[in-house]
């Protein structure tokens, strides 16, 4: 990296001779960062079980449509186990599947959504969710952890106007 | 100044890449998410964070069937005082992994490659808790690009962020003003950092030829503002002992990121 060096210190000379842009020279201050330890991984608290919403059809895992299996492509990998997955007409139904009260932004849409449900401890470098839930909308995924982190600990509880699914989504289809 | 503008975007762009390292080591075992880099604070006062980035293939730790990855990223981030796993962020640049609890799906395998990722706990405000996975925008190039966040305004749409690498937006996936004030409780921070899982992954560039981190800024909302530090201090975050972050002795905006291990 010598000639980036160099053309570090040749722009440094160079801007040197310039006035300073407003509001320069701004300190970071704050908290300041520090490594990340690892949160204590515990066994995932299983899943309640629910009936199967009859009006969701079970999508097939050797046989799946182009579009579920590019939600699964965005979703799953080797090891995670599928506890559910299906395709919803609306990405406000995901709610009716997932401890939550509703209020997630990108659920604000009548788009249609693929909803898929883990079970077990899903980590992701040190990142580590209870049974969480992927949602694709629009070719777009998100990672829900409704029901806790490794990070939140022990004690965590959801926020009290979360409210429990009633209903599951259909396990897949050989 | 037009002239100096022009001149350093063509020593910018004549600048050599860096080559991917030619040696990898073993896995040391990871003791959690390492950082580099540093972090200007604004409580709620942030509305963006632009970095110019040089280009690193970084190297690694091998060890058969291990996970690992190494990235670095400018991102916007909050401080909720119960993020204890600091999943407020939203961020762009370049990520490299190996592994399935490494690799997000979708992201390729020991190559290194754009990505964007989007973070926050669990609040009554905003629902569940969604973690900050990297999502796959293209394989990486080695050119130096500038990696922003940003919030925007359009008519109709209102205020949102967006990502950009150069000039490049990536529109598609923007988020609401909501996504980031209301779920995070303000927009707290402009974040620049290298990240590693295990201390044999490479940060940041080789001790022969250091990354570059120029033209650093955060956004208030009507005015970038440069991020600076003190001349050949070290940044704020240089965790492993093997990863070295240290601001430039003559350009109070530039700081250079290294490893030591390689």
């Amino acid at each position: 990296m010598i000639r980036s060096r160099l053309v570090g210190i040749l722009m440094s000379t160079l801007l040197a001779g310039c006035a300073a842009p407003a509001g320069a020279s701004i300190e970071t201050t704050g908290p300041n960062p520090s490594a990340e330890s690892v949160a204590t991984v515990l066994p995932a608290p299983p899943l309640r079980v629910l009936p199967v919403d009859p009006n969701l059809s079970a999508v097939s895992l050797a046989n799946p449509s182009a579009e579920a299996k590019a939600a699964m492509d965005l979703c799953v990998r080797a090891g995670d186990t599928v506890a559910g997955m299906a395709y919803l007409d609306s990405a406000r139904d995901v709610r009716k599947y997932m401890l939550t009260n509703g209020n997630e932004p990108e659920l604000q849409t009548d788009k249609p959504a693929w909803i898929i449900q883990f079970s077990g401890a899903w980590t992701f470098r040190n990142w580590t969710a209870y049974n969480p839930v992927c949602v694709v909308v629009d070719g777009v995924r998100m990672i829900f952890a409704p029901y806790g982190t490794a990070a939140d600990g022990p004690a965590w509880s959801p926020p009290a106007d979360f409210v429990w699914p009633t209903v599951a989504l259909p396990p897949l289809a050989k | 100044m037009v002239l100096v503008a022009t001149l350093t975007f063509g020593l910018v762009a004549g600048r050599l890449s860096l080559p991917a390292t030619a040696y990898a080591l073993s896995c040391a075992g990871s003791t959690g998410s390492h950082f580099a880099g540093n972090q200007s604070n604004h409580t709620s006062a942030v509305r963006g964070a632009k970095a110019q980035i040089e280009y690193v293939n970084e190297s690694l730790c091998t060890t058969a069937g291990g996970n690992d990855f190494s990235s670095y990223w400018s991102a916007v981030v909050g401080y909720d005082a119960g993020d204890t796993g600091h999943e407020d962020i939203y961020q762009i640049s370049v990520d490299k992994c190996v592994g399935s609890l490494a690799c997000a799906p979708t992201s390729p395998s020991n190559k290194a490659y754009y990505f964007w990722a989007y973070g926050r706990q669990a609040s009554s405000a905003c629902g569940a808790d969604v973690g900050p996975i990297p999502n796959f925008i293209a394989n990486a190039n080695t050119s130096t690009h500038t990696y922003k966040v940003v919030r925007e305004y359009l008519t109709g749409v209102g205020f949102f962020y967006n990502l950009y690498i150069d000039s490049t937006g990536y529109q598609t996936w923007f988020k609401t003003e909501s996504s980031l004030n209301d779920c995070w409780h303000g927009v707290d921070g402009a974040q620049f950092y290298n990240e590693v899982l295990d201390p044999h992954a490479e940060s940041g560039g080789p001790t022969a030829n250091h990354q570059s981190w120029n033209q650093v800024y955060w956004y208030t909302g009507s005015a970038w503002t440069a991020v600076t530090g003190a001349s050949g201090s070290n940044c704020q975050a240089h965790d492993y002992a093997s990863q070295k972050c240290v601001w430039n002795s003559v350009d109070p905006s530039v700081w250079a990121s290294w490893d030591t291990n390689y």
